[in-house]
């Protein structure tokens, strides 16, 4: 005698479902519903939550940025080998970082990530530090930007005409 | 880019390239070498080793007999050199006459120190000077005394103090342009005469109250050479044509006895010299091929082949030895080897010694000289005999002391008189000789030891000579051979006597040295041609500037000496460097105008005169000009070429007038930027990074002019004199800035260089000296930004008179203590280094104060942050001379005339001074 079941589903392969499906019938229709398993809410979750670490790591260097501005403003305007070392770090961290971004924020194989929006977070913040670093550097005066730091440019005029009242005796 | 940043990019690019001097390097001078002069008169002293010498070029200077090194010499600057010398061996001391026969001074003979000095009152101030030392009993003792000729009056004065003991007027004559004084037993004999006229007269004055002895006047009908000979019982004179010998009685009216000489010398005499002899003369002839003296007879005879003398070129004065009275004779040998002097009686006319020294007087190359001049001496010998010795200076103006048939020593003074010199670069490679010199170890080792001992003051004199000997021997310094950085060269110099040189500026050798053959002798020397190619030599030219035409040019070889001649047509009163160079190959000729305006109107003619520089000079004449002063009247003129067509035959270029300026004052002093000065940058930054344009056209000159050099200012309106400095450019004529100093005038000295002026100057207001500064800008550009210079040409155009600027001129002045003689600057070869205004003093030294002390931008007061940035020194009113900036050091350079010569090599931050003056050479 069979056992009594009342109903049962045969996950096996081939089990149970030899019936092809009605005309029209889609199995993944049923997802779209607002029928969502656990698993599939865990895995959304999860990327949010990568999302959001992007973000938290795009705004990590704030507080370096801040920290450094603070130091480049407390190591003053003046040229010495200190104030000049923290500038030359200040310009060249920056510019470091943003060229290797793409490598902090690596594309999503997936494509389920927005690596865009942290990286560039992640510029802005070190473009700040790059430019309160220039304007240091300006501020010690060691940028091009007057006529006078083009001056080699500036060749000296031919003259046109020769005139000369010669060599003679006294 | 702020300036810190500059510098620290600049230094790491060029550390590659990097060439520079050493710091202990800097400031140093190489070498001194001092020269007197060729002598004019000298004395030997009878028993002590001395020689008391006066020279050309005005110097009084003792030397030791044995060895000819100077004691002690002293430049008397007085105008017209040294007139007369006298030693007095009784008080030791040496008397001279000079200044146009206006001061009188008595010199310690040993020690060089002033015993006294004398204005001789000269009347009307012109006519004859002359002088001779006597002895004067002024009834208790013999007193030493000198006897002067100013003009028409005799004045004695005491050789111990001074003091004018009488004065007797000798000629009541007009003019009178020759004069000669004789010391005759207790009287003065004096001659003068009107060489033109023939117009002579003899006077004898008694030593003791100056009355007239004796005196009577005679016209010869030939005219007279201005040598005077004042002899025991006559007065000797030549003729002009040097065909006759004129003597008359010194005391008696017979008339004068003309003794003809023509005879002796077939031909036309270049030269003749007559020379006293006892109760004689003997007359000294200079042909072109031979040269003749002769003892002239006492009575009217003939002259005997007995008293000929072959080959004389200079005699010497009278000496008596054992109641003889001897003669020196000295001439160039039969056999061209070396020279003759002879000792003759001139009462039998026989040569009573003669000896043969191998004395040759020539430079390294080039013709032989004769012997100008000679003067004697006499010794005692061991045996009791008298020994002769003789001072003679040669035609290439050397100094040698023969004795015995043997040079004692010799010297070589043309270089007293360098009339122009040039820096060239050596030979690339001569036969033999090594770049650096080949020490062997021995040697080096033996160097290090000596150099250990000199540092720890170990040594003796003679190794410290030894270790300067080695070190010499072994630096790569005095190599004959160019070096990569252009730091070696030749210096060729050009002296009054008709030398030239080539010295070695390492250790100031002479490479070769030439005597040119014929008077005159050219005062200037040019660069002619110069080649990229290191093997060919330099070709310079010599040129007599100031003559009366035609003139020769000779081109020379400048690593060989090597001399051709070329005669031109005209005379050369100036020398127009033109701004061109033709090229042959590698080689660059440079061209030159040579301006001839002894007529009044200058005519120029172009030289080397080529189908291509003819050519240049059709293509480029709109852009050639030419100007001139006269600074008696105060007045330039400026000409331009007409329409650039050259004589083919003699080069003449046609010039016409373009503009003439008057400035209502005689000229004092002109400054002109050298067309050539090397200008590193066209901009000046400010301490706010502002720009300043400098006025960079070179054809601008600074022009001075007040009341003349000379006028006491007593004679002036005081109100009135001021002293006008103008800017003008020289194409136009165009006045560009003119400033007036108040109470202020000459003499004048400036310089000018790239965008700034300096000039020294009196000012009678303040009884100082005063020094200003003047810096010349372009103030048409006015707030110049970035984007201007970097995307358009912005103020990169060329620079035209025609299309004058807005000038800016920044002006300071400053107070100085001394007097200056010359002001120059210091050349580098791009312009970049900071200059140095060479300053040579009243002292004869020269200071090389930095450029930094003179700029007008000085600020007074409380110093502005820009001026800490610029760092410019706070204006201060007196301009100090630090003891250490002197680049003399404690040396003097006697005479300086020109304060320096910069000449650049190819080190930015070196520049080669070479110092000149009439006596010596830094």
């Amino acid at each position: 005698m069979a056992p009594f079941r009342k109903w049962h589903v045969e996950f096996e392969e081939g089990g149970g479902r030899h019936v092809a499906d009605p005309p029209g019938y889609s199995a993944t229709a049923r997802d779209s519903g607002s029928v969502t398993s656990t698993a599939e809410k865990r895995k959304a979750n999860e990327t949010a939550k990568r999302q959001a670490f992007l973000m938290a790591k795009a705004r990590a260097p704030f507080k370096q940025v801040a920290f450094m501005c603070f130091m480049m403003y407390m190591s003053g305007t003046s040229i010495q080998i200190f104030s000049l070392m923290m500038t030359i770090s200040g310009i060249a961290g920056p510019i470091q970082a943003m060229l290797k971004s793409g490598e902090v924020f690596p594309a999503d194989p997936q494509g389920k990530l927005d690596t865009f929006s942290p990286r560039v977070v992640y510029c802005i913040i070190h473009a700040a530090q790059l430019g309160f670093a220039l304007n240091r550097l300006n501020a010690m005066g060691l940028m091009p930007t007057h006529a006078s730091d083009w001056v080699s440019a500036l060749a000296v005029p031919r003259v046109q005409e020769f005139a000369s009242g010669g060599v003679g005796l006294e | 880019m702020g300036p810190a940043v500059r510098h620290l990019i600049g230094l790491a690019l060029l550390a590659p390239l990097a060439c520079a001097m050493f710091e202990d390097q800097a400031g140093k001078y190489d070498w001194r070498r001092t020269f007197i002069g060729a002598p004019t008169a000298a004395a030997l002293h009878s028993r002590k080793p001395r020689l008391s010498v006066c020279t050309r070029p005005g110097v009084l200077a003792t030397l030791n007999l044995r060895d000819g090194e100077v004691w002690w010499r002293h430049l008397l600057d007085d105008e017209g050199g040294v007139d007369g010398m006298a030693v007095i061996e009784k008080i030791g001391v040496v008397v001279t006459l000079s200044g146009g026969g206006r001061r009188l001074r008595a010199w310690d003979q040993l020690e060089g120190a002033l015993r006294w000095e004398e204005a001789v009152g000269r009347g009307d101030g012109g006519g004859p000077s002359a002088m001779v030392d006597l002895v004067r009993n002024d009834g208790s003792a013999d007193q030493p005394v000198v006897a002067v000729m100013a003009g028409r009056e005799v004045k004695l004065f005491a050789a111990t103090d001074g003091e004018e003991i009488w004065s007797a007027v000798v000629s009541d004559a007009p003019a009178l342009d020759a004069g000669e004084l004789g010391a005759g037993d207790g009287e003065i004999v004096a001659a003068t005469a009107h060489t033109g006229s023939g117009r002579l007269r003899v006077v004898s004055l008694s030593v003791e109250s100056g009355a007239i002895l004796s005196e009577h006047s005679e016209t010869l009908q030939q005219g007279l050479a201005t040598e005077l000979v004042i002899g025991r019982m006559s007065v000797g004179v030549l003729s002009s044509d040097y065909k006759h010998v004129c003597t008359t009685m010194i005391k008696g009216q017979q008339s004068a006895t003309c003794t003809s000489v023509e005879e002796l010398l077939p031909g036309k005499p270049r030269r003749g010299s007559l020379y006293q002899a006892g109760n004689r003369f003997l007359v000294a002839l200079r042909g072109t091929e031979n040269n003749i003296a002769a003892l002239l007879p006492a009575s009217g005879s003939s002259i005997s082949s007995t008293q000929k003398y072959e080959g004389v070129t200079a005699a010497t004065a009278v000496l008596t030895v054992d109641e003889k009275s001897l003669l020196g004779i000295v001439g160039s040998a039969d056999d061209g080897q070396g020279i003759f002097f002879k000792m003759v009686d001139v009462t039998t006319g026989e040569v009573v010694h003669e000896e043969f020294a191998d004395l040759h007087l020539h430079g390294t190359v080039g013709p032989t000289k004769h012997v100008e001049s000679a003067f004697l001496g006499r010794y005692n010998r061991k045996d009791g005999t008298t020994g002769f010795r003789a001072l003679l200076v040669g035609g290439d103006d050397s100094l040698s002391l023969i004795q015995q048939g043997q040079v004692v020593w010799s010297k070589d003074e043309a270089l007293g008189s360098v009339q122009s010199s040039l820096f060239i670069d050596p030979p690339n490679a001569v036969p033999g000789v090594a770049n650096l010199p080949k020490g062997d170890l021995l040697k080096k080792i033996k160097a290090q030891i000596l150099s250990l001992k000199v540092q720890f003051s170990l040594n003796t004199e003679q190794e410290k000579l030894e270790l300067m000997d080695m070190k010499q021997a072994l630096s790569g310094k005095n190599a004959p051979l160019r070096d990569p950085n252009g730091s070696r060269k030749y210096i060729i110099s050009a002296t009054a006597s008709g030398k030239l040189y080539a010295l070695h500026n390492g250790d100031g050798r002479v490479v070769w040295s030439r005597c040119l053959s014929q008077a005159p002798f050219p005062n200037h020397v040019l660069l002619s041609r110069h080649s990229h190619d290191p093997n060919e030599a330099p070709q310079l030219l010599l040129v007599r500037l100031g003559g009366p035409g035609p003139s020769t040019i000779l081109t020379v070889n400048a690593h060989t000496g090597a001399v051709s001649e070329e005669t031109v047509p005209f005379g050369i009163q100036k020398i127009v460097q033109l701004p061109g160079v033709i090229r042959d190959g590698p080689a660059e000729q440079h061209m030159f105008l040579f301006v001839d305006d002894s007529s009044g109107y200058p005519e120029a003619y172009l030289s080397p005169n080529l189908p291509e520089t003819r050519a240049w000079l059709k293509e480029v004449y709109k852009q050639i000009h030419f100007w001139r002063s006269d600074k008696g009247n105060g007045t330039m003129a400026g000409y331009g070429v007409v329409n650039g067509d050259v004589d083919a035959t003699t080069g003449h270029v046609q010039l016409s007038d373009l503009w003439s300026l008057s400035f209502h004052s005689p000229i004092l002093e002109i400054a002109t930027r050298d067309t050539f000065d090397p200008v590193h940058s066209f901009v000046k930054i400010l301490g706010d990074r502002t720009l300043k344009f400098k006025y960079l056209n070179p054809n601008t000159a600074f022009v001075a002019s007040g009341p003349a050099f000379g006028v006491p200012s007593e004679e002036l309106d005081r109100e009135s004199i001021e002293l006008t400095v103008t800017v003008l450019d020289t194409v136009t004529g165009r006045v560009l800035f003119r400033q007036v100093h108040r109470g202020a005038r000459g003499p004048v000295k400036a310089v000018f260089s790239q965008h700034w002026i300096v000039y020294h100057y009196w000012s009678l207001k303040n009884q100082r000296y005063q020094m200003s500064a003047m810096e010349l800008y372009d103030s048409g550009h006015q707030g110049i930004s970035v984007l201007d210079v970097m995307l358009s040409e912005g103020p990169n155009e060329t620079l035209s008179s025609h299309q004058p600027v807005p000038l800016e001129v920044l002006r300071s002045s400053y107070f100085v203590s001394n007097a200056v003689k010359t002001l120059t600057t210091t050349k580098t070869s791009k312009g970049i280094t900071t200059q140095r205004v060479l300053i040579g003093t009243a002292a004869d030294q020269v200071y090389a104060m930095d450029k930094r002390f003179l700029d007008p931008r000085r600020p007074k007061g409380r110093k502005p942050t820009e001026a800490r940035e610029e760092r410019l020194i706070p204006y201060s009113e007196n301009l100090y001379m630090y003891p250490t900036m002197y680049a003399t050091q404690n040396k003097d350079v006697l005479g300086l005339k020109v304060s320096g010569w910069c000449f650049v090599c190819r080190l930015k931050c070196e520049c080669l001074w070479f110092m000149l003056a009439s006596i010596a050479a830094t």
